[in-house]
């Protein structure tokens, strides 16, 4: 109950109630009746003396102006005053407030219009303003990482200037990261409650047990936009290169009727190698694909220029390095003569180079071979450790057991390896053999790539694509 | 024609001779010496009234003879009996009535009332009282209309002054005034003082007290608005009043229960009441109004 009653920030100023004297003395002393002869005032004297006319109302309403005056400089002093009722702040004394800074929050709402960011801020700037006595924030900004921008404070002017400070960052937003610094904020500082101003491109669930509440504060959303969500390139046939780029755009832009645009493909220097126009259909993403030639090696731009307004740049653009072509540089074990003499053949191809670098492939029958830096190795008559939960039908057999290798595939995210097992059974009486020499069983095997750097968020309005991202092929092979 | 010369200026001469044609009503009260009006009570004129029973001790000679021939029973006759009455006219003119033509209208009032008595035959007298010092006779008890004259000359040296309160004015009055019939008091009767003995003296007195009203238009309408400062203009005193307009409903309530309380005590008292407006014209007061409510009738 007395968390409700105010506290007075300037009582001194209670003095000013010391000015309804001269306000009343003025009244009365201004005060000035226009006289009026009448024969008699018997009966005007009736009226004065009537109970109704000095009812309690009556006589207010006689100095009606004087009393309203003195209403006035009532409600004067108790501005002056400075009444703070204590509700809400006993309660929360110190909040966190996380501010989403990544790519997305760059969008704006109209052509010329403000950003997410910057509405997000103009909140967060009218919460530092409402801050009262003993009430303290800190601000902290988070996307791939949380940030903060100074401790928790009551000082207004440190608050809007870290305010200021932050920025969008061209990465999309880590909750999780971002929930982790508010845990370790908490570690430091008591509070019950955490402010999350964002954009809503957040994950539905995140893994964490919180011991505070998380309020969420949504922005106002964005206008139209169409970006880059995925690219990617292969090898083309003729030695060039394939690259497809897919492009989504938001509902906004296709209710308005669609969205057309130019995605062009250029070199590192800007020089254009391929363009094709781009009309969002209904569906609201279109995948393209471009043609380079073998020349187009190296860093490449891939970028999607909109015909009118579009809400975000950042997703417009994405860049993909190409590697240069070279000879396959291959290592085969001294023992294995016949692919030495086959690959030797192949004019692309470098069996035991003598120039440092990593292999491409490496053939051998030696478990120390398997050990050397290559993309790919291939062993004969040996089961790599590696691969040993793959070959668990071949556990009856002999160590004569080969694997041959029938197909392999790429694809920009994994490789996929046809083995063919063939093998002995192992010279053993209690353990029949698992595999013979007959029909031999082939297993394909699907061996994923590790990806570096790729978005775990399952879908955005416009996701970024980072040059790690496009990087895809430089996963390393770990099955042989 | 043209060149008549006017009587008064109170009345044009043609006003004066119609209300000349005219009478007062009925009064109950006499007085004791004969005169030319009927009274209600049985006397001895020439005029039969009514027949009562005889008792012993009545005078045989008003014995109906030829009723006891045919019916063998007394009775006896009964005569109107001629008297003479007195008209006396009580005018307030303290310094309120000195507003809106007030004084104007009762001086036209007591005039027109004075010359019906007087041609009427009645014993007119006439009081006009603004204070306790100066003296109130206008007309002295006087008969005929030989005595318009003084009547007129009277009534037209009149002017509002002192602040005589009626009741008071009436207590004088009735101390100078000897003889019965009827006493007219004119005034507005805006008293603080009450009214509850005076009419009650007044009949004590052998009066039939009839009590005529006037107030100005200001009065019976008043258009005040505003905080104003009221000053009386028989006392000077003032009283202020805040918010003017919002109390003219009380006013008028006021108004109407005055109105109300004298004319209840002049009717209890066997009086009359009239209420009239000085912004009338005279000659509607006197030939409509006061005819409509039987102050006077054609002879």
């Amino acid at each position: 109950m007395s968390a409700w009653l105010p506290t007075l920030l300037a009582p001194a100023n209670a003095l000013l109630a010391l000015l309804a004297l001269p306000l009343v003395a003025v009244y009365f002393l201004k005060l000035r009746r226009p006289s009026y002869l009448v024969p008699s005032t018997a009966l005007w004297r009736l009226v004065t003396d009537d109970q109704r006319v000095n009812s309690p109302f009556q006589r207010f309403k006689r100095h009606l102006l004087l009393w309203l005056q003195l209403l006035a400089l009532l409600l004067l002093v108790l501005a002056a005053l400075m009444p703070l009722v204590k509700a809400d702040q006993e309660r929360v004394l110190r909040r966190p407030v996380f501010v989403d800074a990544s790519a997305s929050m760059a969008a704006l709402d109209a052509p010329g219009g403000q950003s997410r960011l910057d509405h997000a801020k103009r909140e967060v700037a009218r919460l530092i303003d409402d801050l009262g006595p003993g009430q303290e924030l800190c601000l902290v900004s988070f996307a791939q990482r949380a940030r903060s921008h100074g401790g928790f404070t009551a000082n207004k002017r440190l608050l809007l200037a870290a305010l200021e400070e932050i920025a969008v960052e061209d990465v999309e937003s880590d909750l999780e990261e971002a929930m982790r610094f508010a845990q370790a904020l908490s570690r430091a500082a008591s509070f019950d409650e955490v402010l999350l101003v964002s954009d809503g491109n957040l994950p539905e669930r995140v893994g964490l047990d919180l011991a505070f509440a998380l309020r969420y504060q949504l922005v106002p959303k964005a206008g139209a936009n169409v970006g880059i969500t995925a690219v990617g390139a292969r090898r083309g046939r003729d030695g060039g290169w394939v690259v497809y780029v897919e492009l989504a755009g938001s509902g906004a832009a296709l209710a308005a009727g669609g969205a057309t645009g130019l995605v062009t493909v250029a070199d590192a220097n800007g020089a254009e190698l391929a363009s094709e126009a781009l009309a969002l259909g209904e569906g609201g993403h279109q995948r393209l694909l471009f043609a380079l030639n073998a020349a187009a090696s190296g860093l490449v731009v891939v970028r999607y220029a909109p015909v009118g307004f579009d809400s975000l740049a950042s997703d417009d653009v994405c860049y993909l390095a190409l590697p240069p072509p070279r000879d396959l540089r291959v290592r085969v074990a001294p023992g294995l003569v016949a692919f030495h003499h086959a690959l030797a053949t192949v004019s692309e191809i470098v069996v035991n180079p003598t120039t440092p670098g990593a292999d491409d492939l490496v053939i051998t029958d030696s478990l120390a071979d398997l050990d050397r830096p290559a993309r790919v190795a291939l062993s004969v008559g040996l089961v790599p450790p590696a691969a040993a939960p793959l070959t668990l039908p071949m556990t009856g057999c002999a160590s004569s057991c080969r694997a041959i290798v029938k197909t392999w595939k790429q694809s920009i995210s994994s490789e996929i390896v046809s083995l063919t097992i063939r093998g002995s059974p192992r010279n053993s009486s209690t353990s029949p053999p698992a595999m013979n020499d007959g029909p031999a069983p082939r297993r394909t095997i699907a061996l994923a790539s590790s990806l570096r750097g790729r978005s775990r968020a399952r879908s955005r309005m416009a996701r970024p694509i980072s040059r790690s991202m496009a990087l895809s092929r430089e996963g390393r092979l770990k099955v042989t | 024609m043209a060149d008549e010369v006017a009587l008064t200026r109170l009345f044009p001469n043609a006003a004066l001779t119609r209300i000349e044609r005219h009478r007062l009503g009925v009064a109950h009260f006499t007085a004791n010496r004969k005169g030319e009006r009927i009274a209600r009570g049985r006397g001895r004129s020439t005029d039969f009234s009514d027949y009562r029973d005889y008792v012993p001790g009545d005078d045989i000679r008003f014995v109906d003879w030829n009723i006891f021939a045919r019916l063998r029973r007394p009775y006896l006759k009964l005569f109107h009996e001629e008297e003479e009455r007195h008209l006396a006219i009580a005018i307030d003119r303290s310094a309120s009535m000195g507003f809106e033509d007030k004084l104007l209208r009762a001086t036209q009032a007591a005039l027109a009332l004075g010359l019906v008595g007087l041609a009427g035959g009645e014993r007119v007298s006439v009081y006009a009282m603004a204070d306790v010092a100066a003296s109130p006779v206008v007309l002295p008890p006087a008969r005929g209309r030989r005595n318009l004259g003084k009547l007129v000359a009277g009534l037209e040296g009149l002017a509002a002054a002192g602040d005589l309160a009626p009741e008071r004015a009436i207590e004088r009055m009735l101390a100078l005034h000897k003889g019965k019939g009827i006493a007219i008091v004119v005034s507005d009767f805006l008293t603080p003082g009450r009214f509850d003995t005076t009419f009650s003296r007044i009949q004590g007195a052998g009066l039939e007290p009839w009590a005529l009203q006037i107030l100005g238009p200001s009065e019976l309408d008043p258009t005040l608005d505003g905080d104003l400062r009221l000053v009386d203009g028989e006392t000077g005193h003032a009283l202020d009043v805040t918010a003017a307009g919002d109390l003219l409903e009380i006013y008028h309530e006021h108004r109407l229960a005055l109105e109300h309380t004298v004319s209840s005590l002049a009717r209890r008292a066997g009086g009359r009441f009239l209420a009239a407006s000085a912004g009338m014209d005279a000659e509607t007061l006197v030939l409509g109004t006061m005819r409509r409510a039987g102050w006077i009738t054609l002879r």
